[in-house]
């Protein structure tokens, strides 16, 4: 006991009475994106472009496209084969648009090239040659395919608005998925692995590893959420396009974790 | 508002997220961000950031995850990230005071400010902790800060000294001394 107890009390009570502002909600977002994609520094700027290769291009040539006024990139994060860049002035619109994914079929100059249903996950694992987890928690996929030139192997389950589309693939430093979304990107988690959450309809490009960056046409996807898992042979990109909420698609992605 | 939820995090769950973290995974330290929020946010708060908090508490997390190959492994991370909160608090505190040229705004690196709770916040406290609130901010700069940290943010003695960079016994003497000078002024009136 001492002399003080009282005005110790007192002072603790008023550190506890003084409303001091809560953290911002999304704080944990904010700081890993600032960890795993730091602002580039400007010598190391044209390292990352160039390591990115056809990346690089894509978003260089989508820059030059926006009218100098409004041609800043917020950000770019890096997940996995998936480049985001969000900007305020992403091409993406607000415009309705029909419910469910873009299919094979629907898509322009989506993924029909190339794209081939097989019969199981071990058939699409052997012929991609990378290791792949479906969730669990969608039950029995209602098709396998393996698409982008056996590089990327796509899961559906269910139809129209109730359909889910997972992808799964290596990519590489240099090719993969470019999206562009001027909505916010949130950063989460899938079990112990990074992910990241795109809310809102968003632009989606594919950069082929045919050595000239190819850019096939892009096409708006729906809500999606990406994440990486490691395998034997490197990461693998997980993307996951059609759940209503991030907390659903967290469940879905944590249903493929061993 | 939506607010970062606190989410309670004990010994072992912290060194297993810092272990992770280590190991590669960046996502882990989102455990310790929502863990140490609240706190951070509340010492810079404190230390006169403002309406800078978020900026400040953003910057200080980013930094801590830069600098963990410098922390101890095995030692407690609260007060380690509280170190560097104070510090980042300080020096935009110092850069703000050059933005606005004040000169004379010789500020102190480490040690608080006055935190000037608004009408409305003073409103809900009682007369004798408005009282103890002004005293408070009579004292010495280097005594607010450790009844701050010791007292209003309900530290230990030892996370006191590490937040601070003073040694225990500063702290206990610096403590006895703030809790005299407190007491003289609340009785005195």
């Amino acid at each position: 006991m001492s002399e003080f107890d009282w005005l110790e009390r007192e002072l603790t009570v008023l550190g506890r009475d003084l409303a001091t502002p809560e953290p911002a909600a999304e704080l944990p977002e904010r700081v890993l994106g600032r960890i795993l994609a730091p602002p580039p520094k400007p010598t190391s700027w044209w390292r990352r472009r160039r390591a990115l290769g056809g990346l690089a291009i894509a978003a260089a040539a989508s820059v030059l496209l926006i009218p100098p006024v409004r041609a800043a990139v917020f950000e770019v994060f890096h997940i996995g084969a998936v480049t985001v860049q969000q900007s305020p002035t992403s091409a993406t619109s607000p415009t309705p648009s029909t419910s469910g994914l873009s299919t094979a079929t629907s898509s322009p100059a989506g993924p029909a090239a190339g794209r081939e249903v097989v019969a199981d996950l071990a058939t699409a694992t052997a012929r991609v040659g990378i290791e792949a987890r479906l969730p669990t928690a969608l039950g029995p996929p209602r098709q396998i395919a393996v698409t982008r030139a056996g590089r990327v192997i796509e899961v559906r389950w269910g139809s129209g608005a109730q359909e889910r589309l997972l992808e799964v693939f290596a990519g590489g430093p240099d090719w993969g998925y470019l999206k562009s979304t001027a909505a916010a990107v949130t950063w989460t988690e899938v079990g112990a692995h990074s992910a990241l959450w795109l809310g809102a309809r968003h632009d989606l490009a594919w950069i082929d590893a045919d050595g000239t960056a190819r850019r096939s046409a892009p096409r708006l996807a729906g809500p999606t959420l990406v994440w990486t898992v490691p395998g034997t042979a490197g990461e693998i990109t997980y993307r996951l396009e059609g759940a209503e909420s991030m907390a659903a698609a967290r469940r879905v992605a944590s249903s493929s974790l061993p | 508002m939506t607010t970062c939820q606190e989410e309670r995090i004990d010994a072992e769950a912290e060194a297993e997220a810092l272990a992770r973290v280590r190991a590669g995974d960046p996502a882990a330290y989102a455990l310790l961000v929502r863990a140490h929020a609240p706190i951070a946010t509340r010492l810079a708060t404190f230390w006169g950031a403002g309406a800078h908090a978020d900026d400040v508490v953003q910057e200080a997390f980013v930094k801590a995850y830069f600098a963990l190959d410098r922390f101890r492994e095995g030692a407690p991370f609260r007060p380690w990230l509280l170190r560097i909160v104070a510090r980042e608090a300080s020096n935009d505190r110092r850069g703000e005071a050059r933005r606005r040229e004040r000169e004379q705004a010789v500020v102190a690196l480490g040690e608080p400010t006055a935190y000037q709770p608004s009408p409305a916040e003073v409103a809900l406290l009682s007369e004798q902790q408005r009282r103890l609130y002004a005293a408070l901010h009579r004292l010495t700069p280097a005594a607010r800060s450790v009844v701050t940290c010791r007292y209003l943010l309900d530290l230990t003695e030892a996370e006191t000294a590490e937040v601070l960079d003073i040694a225990p016994g500063t702290v206990k003497s610096r403590l006895h001394r703030a809790l005299v000078a407190l007491r003289e002024e609340l009785t005195d009136v």
